[in-house]
């Protein structure tokens, strides 16, 4: 090994531990071993008798793979692939069988026995579930930190491209929004593990079968077809995620993809089609109403009516219904086909999937296609290799509405109703400024007529080596890549200009402004990790699993960009049949290699299976920080006592789970602190022109202030949990209390422009703090086995509260901004992400209420907005704003309630969010009716016209001379809503039919998703993304369908 | 059993010597796809790009393209709002009606702007001096820095009075957060800078280096600098030296100023560089905004149809003398032909008595491109001329300084009395009128209105103005909202 290989001390004794570690561990175990595997295990003077016998389930059919384990020993073996086993046992053994998803089952055998026949029970509890906890697994019931799994029945239930989607309302203290009802997920969505700590990147760390993914933004997991998962478990609390260290701040989602089982061999076919829709439509101005409140508006401002048509309201009628136009029924569909199986030696599990989903927005299309191949072989005793292979194409026809402002959903509230869609040569019509009064541009050209494709590959592989040379000793050796391609491509064709008689149609999209732009990113990323692991039973008491390992990550990233105009021509839309001229452009980078270096450790030892306890030490380092302060320390330690384990409970039949779990740990979040803050960077993009030619010159000069101490934003969490269960778990409940503290946050601290640069400057300057409680409750209300009346119930809700407690040397600052100016602001003391704005009090009535109120402006009249004077100065000015509302919810909430009765299930999943404001952005434009050429809602109708009219919606006046669409909180709503997100009602055709077709298995099913929603949210949809303004969201649509899974 | 192990930890280890094959440098990162300062201020290129750095501000919607015409016009006796005639142009029109809040955007890119550009400057003749490259080129870079960094604070000091005055670059948020320096030290820091780029810029340029600033340009914006401060006799000076050895002549036509192919013609002291085509819907692209933004509204004779903002009030078109040639060169009014063969209706959405600016118009002749290459002039010979004559006042040079920019005016030759000569015996008071009258209709539309009328004091006297409620408060803008935000120690100007 090269002893030069890392100049940091810390590091080189970390690297020289983990090297030595292994063989370190393996000596003593090596020594006491020879014939006897065991260490310790007291030996009485018995002798060794053969039993045999066969592990069938409840239907009989058998049960490979079973472990059997002699009680108190680590004596066992396994059944094979027909269920059969034979073991040499110690007489008056007890044998322990158990397999995962089963329920254990213990034997005592008095003697030598052949035949034993033993049926286990499938177990649909969460007891003994198995938990991936990074780097392993667990039993639920030896967990010490938070941790909650969403199984792979709960995500094929319902019609997401995105697994992430279906994770809403699915476990407890996990805040799940989606950002917008794009096809295929593609808005993204946001998973926020126990609230957010940061101005900046919220996102988990997602690993899939073991690879870390790079942060890529929200809608990373849509490459993933959701019928591969197995389990989603996401580890909440900093004990249980400090094992990825300094990217673990925001939680980890840990997703397992299903694999082959030995001797189970299936065939699956899962398809589903149906239909979708916008649940909702805004009541809009017709054209008629359009012009009333034009004219009005225009005449109160002392401005002419300049078109023609609209001296006539009543003419004009209807008009077009933009809505109808945009919006449409849409199709969705998926076929997911997998095989899984094998033997002892090698097992399989292969798959395959289309999902194709139409956007409920014209011109919005996505389709993915998916091809799965996971295997595992035993190549000996001692040596196991496996590997996971993903390959993914996804084809998302994209449309600008999630752009927010201007996007295809603003524009389409905005754009009157006297605008014809169509001009009369069929092509889309145009607003024109003097025969319409308006000039934005017509939704639907804006949605359809730039084809933008986006294209992306992604191979997402990782194979394994698993060496155990000794019973409970395990090297592992783990490689991956992640491979993304990512091609977008748009063309806008251009459009000829009409002439009919004088009138001129004219055009934005001329022919000489045709253009084509195609862009190809290519982000790779390549993993290597080396663990040991330990597992023992000393003294038939003390179990000790040690883990020990090191990973290194590295990520590349690098994109080409082209784009020409003047296409003289509309059908080749490649960049190469644009003109080489003047208009064109190309850019590219290879962003510097990103490297990740990481050891790691976790300890964890069970005494007599009550008392528990963890501890985990990270020690990552991070190539964006500054040489000599790349790397970082995360610890975290844990306990646990199992209460009802002990001798005083064991026999309460009233309570046979009782569980205390204890935690504290610390994590990192380096991705808002980007990288190389620590120089000054040049920005040399700067341009100008000189010359009689106009000859662009370069200019250079750093547009932001270097910081040399910029650093990961760290985490400390405690958690303090309880797991209960009572009446032999028919009732369970789990409840975690947690505190997470983020002393150092990255703020993005604005600096004033004297500075010379404009660009905000990262600092560790907040503090904040998330604490909150997470519950669970799980109750089998009704127990049928078989066709028998079953009836489950799941609650989970979680409630945080956030508080950025100080900024330290930075200033509050502002964070998103929409046409009415700033909405969210950072100040110490209030929660993140709070909006930020004047305070309305109803409208004036009469010219005395102007008169004797605060000065607000030059042109405020009666029917105008009154704002408070806050700092009672008698003028309203900036000073007059203050925290309006908090986009945080006081808790959200799922409850699924699941019965089955004669091969019938239904299933009815509620998911909700209570207490949540909006900032309705969307209401500017729906209002700008009322001052200018806009369309908008017919709230509008009710306008103050008089004294005592209206004390709610303010007058029409052309100008908006007092600025009403200030950001008040006038435009902002309560965002609680409780929606019906999944309906399910399935049939299982019964067993004798089945054996007919050859078939193990056939269930119909049809399900509605977002069938109802309740809330007084008056946009289109109160899921309005994380930072909870409306921005003109693509809404979520409605979705009726009907499927079939069919197992052979 | 043993054998195994051995296996077993060389496989582990070996699998170890894998990542060590990425050799020392794993963590080791520098960027690749950027310039820093650590490998930048070495040769005469960067040099040169540093000074064109403070360049691009001009041309931005910090100045000429958003800023100062909302400032400079709009908010004069020039202009009203215009655009759609509805809640269009909601900024421009807080500017028109001085109901200016702290938040304006036209008044808080002026400020960004300025200091952007400060910024680089002074990064400049921190870096420039300490470099060894061609002296030639080094003593211009500072020039121009000292130019540029007169220019923009001068700006500052008339837009907002007292400013924060940094003339080196920040190392800590320390040196970045400081109060507001008086107005008269940042006037003699003006003046300083001025008086040395004097020394160490070229009288001219050629081939690509045109559009620089010149010595010439240092002295000219030296004497409008002396003007508003008052010293008139320094003023005169400045004036009288540009106008006898710079070598620059006034067009015979008024209009000659105005032409794509006059640009940083023989009038020309400074213009602020345009070109067309690189940048579509943006205030900061490299092409200037006006075509499109002046237009007549929908009239289609720009590319996207006509914005119609900054409409000319009529009683400034009503001012115009009769025969002035200016009015036809500054202003679309009913009737006039467009280039296609239609007229100017009588009246437009924003503008109903169907005016709107047509100095910067450029058509879409040949091209459909949404911005326009037409350069702005911040400098002048003409206003040279009328600085000398408001300097010097009725004396027979100060009339005729005034005289020749009026004979041109009236399409007379300008070096011989004409028919619109003003008299001599005019008193002084009148006379400095009569200079006023005339910069208001030769610079009208040229960003410069606002601050001519804060300096005559007309602005709180006119009578439009007063009648869209002018307050002795409006003498000077709102210190930005957004920078009193990150700089608390900012004090805000009484009023706003």
């Amino acid at each position: 090994m090269n002893k030069h290989l890392y100049t940091h001390p810390l590091l080189r004794r970390a690297l020289w531990l983990a090297a030595v570690g292994g063989p370190a561990l393996a000596v003593p175990a090596a020594a006491a071993s020879g014939t006897d595997l065991v260490v310790g295990y007291d030996r009485k003077a018995v002798a060794d008798v053969p039993v045999s016998g066969r592990v069938t389930q409840e239907n009989g059919d058998p049960l490979p793979g079973v472990t059997i384990v002699v009680k108190g020993t680590t004596l066992g073996t396994s059944t094979n692939s027909d269920g059969t086993f034979v073991l040499n046992v110690p007489e008056g053994s007890t044998l322990v069988f158990s397999y995962v998803g089963f329920t254990r089952k213990e034997v005592a055998v008095a003697g030598a026995s052949t035949g034993l026949s033993v049926t286990l029970l499938e177990d649909t509890r969460a007891l003994n579930e198995v938990v991936v906890v990074g780097y392993g697994t667990q039993e639920r019931t030896s967990v010490t930190g938070a941790v909650s799994s969403v199984s792979s029945r709960e995500i094929a239930s319902q019609p997401v491209a995105d697994a992430t989607q279906a994770i809403q309302g699915r476990a407890a203290g996990v805040t799940v929004t989606s950002n917008g009802g794009s096809p295929g997920g593609a808005s993204g969505t946001s998973i926020r593990v126990r609230g957010i700590t940061s101005a900046g990147n919220n996102n988990p760390l997602y690993v899939v079968d073991g690879f870390p993914l790079p942060e890529g933004g929200e809608n990373q997991l849509n490459a993933i077809s959701p019928n591969d998962i197995e389990s989603i478990d996401i580890l909440k609390d900093a004990s249980a995620t400090a094992i990825y260290g300094v990217r673990a701040a925001n939680g980890v989602v840990i997703i397992t993809t299903k694999r082959g089982k030995a001797g189970v061999s299936t065939i699956n076919l899962d398809v589903y089609r149906g239909v979708q829709q916008v649940w909702r439509k805004l009541s809009l101005l017709n054209a008629e109403e359009y012009a009333v409140i034009n004219n009005e508006n225009r005449l109160a401002n002392g401005d002419a009516i300049v078109v023609d048509r609209l001296r006539n309201p009543q003419a004009l009628g209807e008009g077009t219904d933009w809505q109808d136009e945009v919006f449409r029924r849409a199709a969705i569909q998926n076929y997911a086909l997998s095989a899984t199986g094998g033997s002892d030696k090698a097992r399989f599990a292969v798959s395959g999937s289309y999902f194709q989903q139409d956007g409920t927005i014209v011109g919005s299309h996505f389709e993915r296609f998916t091809l799965r191949a996971n295997g595992d072989v035993q190549v000996n005793k001692i040596l196991k290799l496996g590997n996971s292979i993903s390959l993914t194409n996804l084809n998302d026809r994209q449309i600008t509405s999630n752009s927010g402002e201007y996007g295809t959903v603003q524009q389409a509230i905005r754009i009157p109703a006297i605008i014809p869609v169509y001009r009369p040569d069929g092509y889309y019509y145009e607003p024109r400024g003097a025969q319409d009064n308006f000039v934005e541009e017509n939704p639907l050209a804006s949605a359809q007529i730039t084809n933008q494709k986006f294209v992306r590959n992604r191979a997402l592989t990782t194979f394994f080596a698993e060496l155990e040379p000794l019973k409970g000793l395990r090297f592992r050796t783990n490689v991956g890549a992640d491979l993304i391609f990512d091609n977008y491509n748009a063309f806008r064709p251009g459009i000829p200009e009409l002439k009919v008689g004088t009138d001129t149609y004219s055009t934005r999209y001329s022919q000489a402004t045709a253009g084509g732009s195609a862009t190809s990113n290519y982000n790779t990323s390549y993993l290597i990790e080396n663990t040991a692991t330990y597992d023992h039973l000393f003294g038939g008491k003390h179990q000790v699993t040690f883990l020990a390992g090191q990973s290194a990550q590295v990520i590349h990233q690098q994109n080409v960009e082209a784009y020409r105009t003047g296409y003289l021509r509309n059908d080749l839309q490649v960049i190469n049949s644009g003109p080489i001229n003047t208009q064109l452009s190309n850019a590219g980078t290879i962003a510097p290699r990103q490297g990740l270096a990481s050891y790691f450790g976790r300890l964890n030892y069970e005494f007599a299976g009550k008392y528990l306890f963890q501890a985990i030490a990270r020690y990552d380092g991070v190539g964006a920080f500054q040489p000599g302060k790349q790397f970082g320390f995360f610890p975290s330690i844990s306990a646990g006592w199992r209460i009802s384990e002990e001798d005083f409970m064991k026999d309460n039949r009233a309570v046979s789970n009782l569980k205390l779990r204890v935690g504290y740990g610390k994590v990192g979040n380096p991705n808002n602190a980007g990288r190389f803050a620590y120089l000054y960077a040049i920005d040399s993009g700067i341009q100008y022109p000189f010359g009689p030619n106009g000859a662009i010159q370069t200019g250079a000069a750093p547009t932001r202030l270097a910081n040399d101490d910029l650093r990961w934003e760290t985490n400390n969490q405690t958690n303090v949990g309880i797991d209960m269960g009572f009446l032999e778990n028919r009732f369970e409940a789990t409840i975690d209390l947690y505190n997470r503290k983020s002393p150092n946050l990255i703020a993005p601290v604005p600096v004033s422009y004297v500075s010379g640069t404009f660009q905000d400057v990262n600092r560790n300057a907040a503090s904040a703090y998330n604490r909150g409680i997470d519950f669970s409750f799980t109750s089998h209300n009704v127990q049928g086995t078989g066709t028998a009346l079953s009836w489950t119930t799941t609650l989970n809700m979680s409630a945080y509260k956030t508080k950025l407690e100080s900024l330290g040397v930075g200033q509050p600052y502002n964070g998103l901004s929409a046409l009415s100016g700033v909405i969210i602001r950072y100040d110490q003391g209030q929660p993140f992400g709070s909006f930020y704005g004047y305070v309305a009090d109803g409208l004036f009535q009469t010219p005395e209420d102007v008169k004797n109120h605060a000065f607000q402006t030059n042109g405020t009249s009666p029917g105008d907005i009154r704002f408070k004077d806050l700092n009672g100065d008698g003028v309203i000015t900036a000073a007059d704003r203050k925290f309006i509302g908090n986009p945080n919810p006081k808790f959200t909430y799922g409850m699924s309630n699941t019965v089955t009765v004669a091969g019938f299930d239904l299933n009815v999943f509620l998911q909700g969010s209570q207490g949540n404001k909006i900032y309705n952005q969307n209401r500017y434009i729906l209002e700008s009716a009322l001052y200018g050429n806009s369309s908008g809602s017919t709230r509008v109708l009710g306008r103050w016209t008089g004294p005592g009219t209206s004390n709610d919606v303010p007058r029409a006046i052309a100008g908006d001379p007092n600025q009403n669409l200030r950001v008040s909180n006038y435009f902002m709503e309560d965002g609680s809503y409780l929606r019906i997100k999944t309906l399910t009602l399935g049939y299982t055709i019964p067993k004798m039919v089945m054996d007919r077709i050859a078939a193990k298995q056939l269930r119909v099913y049809v399900s509605a998703q977002n069938l109802l929603t309740l809330t007084k949210y008056t946009g289109f949809d109160p899921e309005v993304g994380s930072r909870g303004v409306d921005l003109g969201i693509y809404p979520q649509p409605r979705v009726f369908l009907a499927g079939l899974n069919i197992g052979f | 059993m043993a054998i195994i192990n051995k296996y077993a930890c060389g496989a582990w280890l070996m699998s170890l010597g894998l990542l060590t094959g990425c050799g020392e440098s794993f963590l080791a990162e520098s960027p690749s796809d950027q310039v820093t300062d650590a490998n930048f201020y070495k040769t005469v290129t960067d040099a040169i790009q540093a000074t064109n750095a403070i360049y691009s501000e001009l041309g931005k919607g910090g100045q000429y393209n958003y800023a100062l015409w909302g400032i400079g016009d709009i908010a004069s006796d020039l202009s009203n709002t215009g655009g759609g005639g509805g809640g269009d142009g909601i900024e421009q029109q807080q500017l028109d009606n001085f109901n200016i809040p702290t938040t304006n955007p036209l008044t808080t890119r002026l400020w960004q702007g300025c200091y952007i550009g400060i910024g680089r400057a002074n990064i400049v003749l921190q870096k420039v001096p300490a470099m060894t490259i061609d002296p030639a080129i080094q003593q211009r870079c500072i020039g121009e820095a000292e130019f540029l960094r007169a220019k923009y604070y001068f700006d500052l000091v008339r837009a907002y009075g007292d400013v924060p005055l940094l003339t080196t670059p920040p190392v800590t948020l320390n040196d970045v957060n400081i109060p507001r320096t008086a107005a008269a030290q940042v006037y003699v820091q003006i003046e300083t800078d001025l008086k040395d780029a004097i020394t160490k810029l070229p009288a001219s340029y050629s081939g690509d280096d045109i559009g620089r600033a010149t010595k010439w340009a240092a002295t000219a914006l030296l004497a409008k600098v002396y003007l508003t401060e008052g010293k008139l006799a320094d003023a005169g000076t400045q004036a009288r030296s540009v106008i006898s050895s710079s070598g620059k002549v006034m067009w015979d036509s008024y209009g000659d100023n105005f032409k794509v192919g006059n640009e940083n013609g023989k009038e020309s002291l400074f213009e602020v560089q345009y070109i067309s085509g690189r940048n579509q819907y943006i205030f900061d692209g490299l092409g200037f905004v006006g075509n499109e933004f002046f237009g007549p509204r929908g009239q289609g004779i720009v590319p996207q149809g006509g914005y119609g903002f900054n409409i000319p009030e009529p009683d400034f078109v009503a001012g115009y003398e009769s025969g002035d040639t200016r009015r036809d060169v500054t202003i679309w009014k009913p009737g006039d032909k467009y280039p296609d063969g239609r007229e100017q209706p009588t009246s437009l959405p924003g503008s109903p008595n169907g005016y709107a600016v047509k100095k910067w118009f450029v058509g879409k002749v040949n091209t459909n491109i949404w911005d326009s290459e037409l350069n702005i002039p911040v400098l002048r010979l003409a206003e040279v001329y009328l600085i000398q004559a408001e300097a010097e006042g009725p004396t027979s040079t100060g009339l005729e300084a005034l005289n020749k920019v009026r004979r041109r005016s009236f399409g007379q030759p300008i070096n011989t009395p004409g028919s619109h000569d003003i008299a001599a015996g005019i008193s002084a008071d009148a006379f400095k009128r009569a200079v006023w009258r005339e910069r208001k209709y030769e610079l009208a539309f040229e960003n410069d209105r606002w601050f001519d009328m804060k300096r005559t004091g007309e602005l709180l006297t006119s009578p439009q103005l007063l009648a869209k409620g002018v307050k002795p408060t409006n003498v000077v803008f709102p210190i930005p909202q957004s920078e009193r935000d990150v700089n608390p120690g900012l004090s805000q100007n009484p009023g706003y």
